[in-house]
């Protein structure tokens, strides 16, 4: 069973969040946790990566290399698992790469969190109307590291968020991605509820 | 009286006979009437896409597959696309667009998913391409005992986003052809088409591009 659950963790807020969120998926696996960030976690194995500055993002753009797995499930800290998180795994086991949840916002209102200049060059350079992805939960796989070096190589240009850096990624090179739906992923997620913010 | 697909290229601010206004950012898609779509193009703070479609496109061995009474758009043959017709999901071009009953779609459209299914030297490009039907709709939302019962089983969960089967934009791999067998061998047997189609690409995997439910390019 060569799988675990990364977490990635800077600041009081961030930890507390972590801590919880741990707390919930317990009650449903008994996985290896990974936390990384500025502080351990009981029960949990740590480690550190100098923070940027960038809220976790610049360790959520290097998780292929900081995973201890060969399958890996990233869960944002801000949430709570309220069932089972196997799905991930099996899909990734049947030669997907990544399996993710898309996010509510598309069309005209799609990664309006952007900054405008990132938001608008990111926009020429993907085909029209592309699925906006919500990177808060994301199992992945060995065939994802090409992906994950071009996440990293595009949200380096900005250094700001990460969403619209994927999206320029997989443009670039698509891997096999499966689609979860939002009760993965959401506020009010039956399987994982997302508080979003929370850490902030 | 016409109404027309628009990207912004400058910021643009829309307002609706109640006075309410909304601001598009440079990138944003929106539609407009004919009379509004030549004051925006004369102040050029929007583009229109048809044409470059049309110079972008490169119809080689492509063709929509329609299926059963499918009614394809007349104007495909100026965009050099083929047509033939089946009853059940097959690849008899290098790229394929099959086409449902009940759907009715644009050739821009049609170039446009294409286009996106294609790959070249710098690109290495998506095999599939196909959108959501709804924002939250899942498979447990839709179908007979059967079909549900068949999707928990093959797929693990019925918490998967639906997708709509009008329009599947395809380019021909082993993985794909392998996908539209199963989703083929199923709808031989009158499965439902949607519930079918989870079952292909969640057992199989593949390049799929996921497009979101009233894709922008479905209009175009």
């Amino acid at each position: 069973m060569d799988l675990g659950v990364i977490y990635v963790a800077y600041g009081r807020k961030a930890y507390n969040e972590a801590v919880a969120s741990i707390e919930t998926l317990r009650k449903f696996h008994d996985w290896p946790v990974l936390v990384v960030g500025d502080k351990p976690i009981k029960g949990t194995k740590h480690k550190k990566l100098e923070d940027p500055g960038t809220h976790g993002r610049w360790a959520k753009v290097n998780l292929h290399n900081l995973t201890d797995w060969k399958r890996t499930l990233f869960i944002d800290a801000d949430t709570r698992i309220n069932g089972n998180l196997s799905l991930g795994f099996t899909l990734l086991d049947r030669g997907f790469d990544l399996v993710i949840v898309p996010s509510h916002p598309q069309h005209n209102d799609m990664l309006r969190h952007l900054g405008k200049q990132e938001r608008r060059i990111t926009l020429e350079e993907l085909p029209l109307d592309p699925l906006q992805l919500n990177t808060g939960v994301m199992w992945f796989g060995p065939g994802s590291v090409p992906l994950f070096k071009l996440w990293r190589q595009e949200w380096v240009r900005w250094k700001d968020k990460d969403q619209g850096a994927l999206l320029r990624a997989l443009y670039r090179h698509p891997v096999n991605v499966a689609i979860l739906g939002h009760p993965f992923n959401s506020s009010n997620g039956e399987v994982i509820e997302h508080k979003f913010g929370a850490c902030v | 009286m016409g109404k027309h697909w628009v990207k912004a290229v400058k910021s643009v601010i829309r307002h609706d006979l109640h006075g309410a206004y909304r601001t598009y950012q440079p990138g944003d898609w929106f539609e407009v009437r004919n009379q509004e779509l030549l004051e925006l193009l004369a102040r050029r703070l929007v583009d229109t896409t048809a044409h470059i479609i049309k110079a972008e496109f490169d119809g080689k061995d492509c063709g929509v597959l329609a299926l059963g009474e499918a009614t394809p758009p007349e104007t495909l043959e100026s965009y050099g696309i083929e047509v033939e017709r089946e009853l059940v999901p097959t690849l008899p071009w290098e790229r394929t667009m099959i086409m449902s009953e009940g759907c009715c779609t644009t050739v821009e459209s049609v170039a446009l998913g294409l286009m996106r299914v294609g790959k070249d030297e710098e690109f290495p490009g998506w095999e599939m391409a196909a959108m959501l039907d709804s924002t939250t709709q899942l498979a447990q939302d839709i179908g007979g005992p059967e079909d549900l019962e068949r999707t928990l089983e093959l797929v693990g969960s019925l918490m998967v986003p639906v997708y709509n089967t009008g329009l599947v934009w395809v380019r021909r791999t082993p993985e794909t052809e392998t996908v539209i067998q199963l989703w083929s061998d199923e709808l031989g047997k009158g499965a439902d088409p949607k519930h079918a189609f989870i079952r292909a690409i969640y057992c199989q995997s593949v390049k799929l591009c996921t497009l979101p439910a009233e894709w922008i390019g479905k209009w175009i």
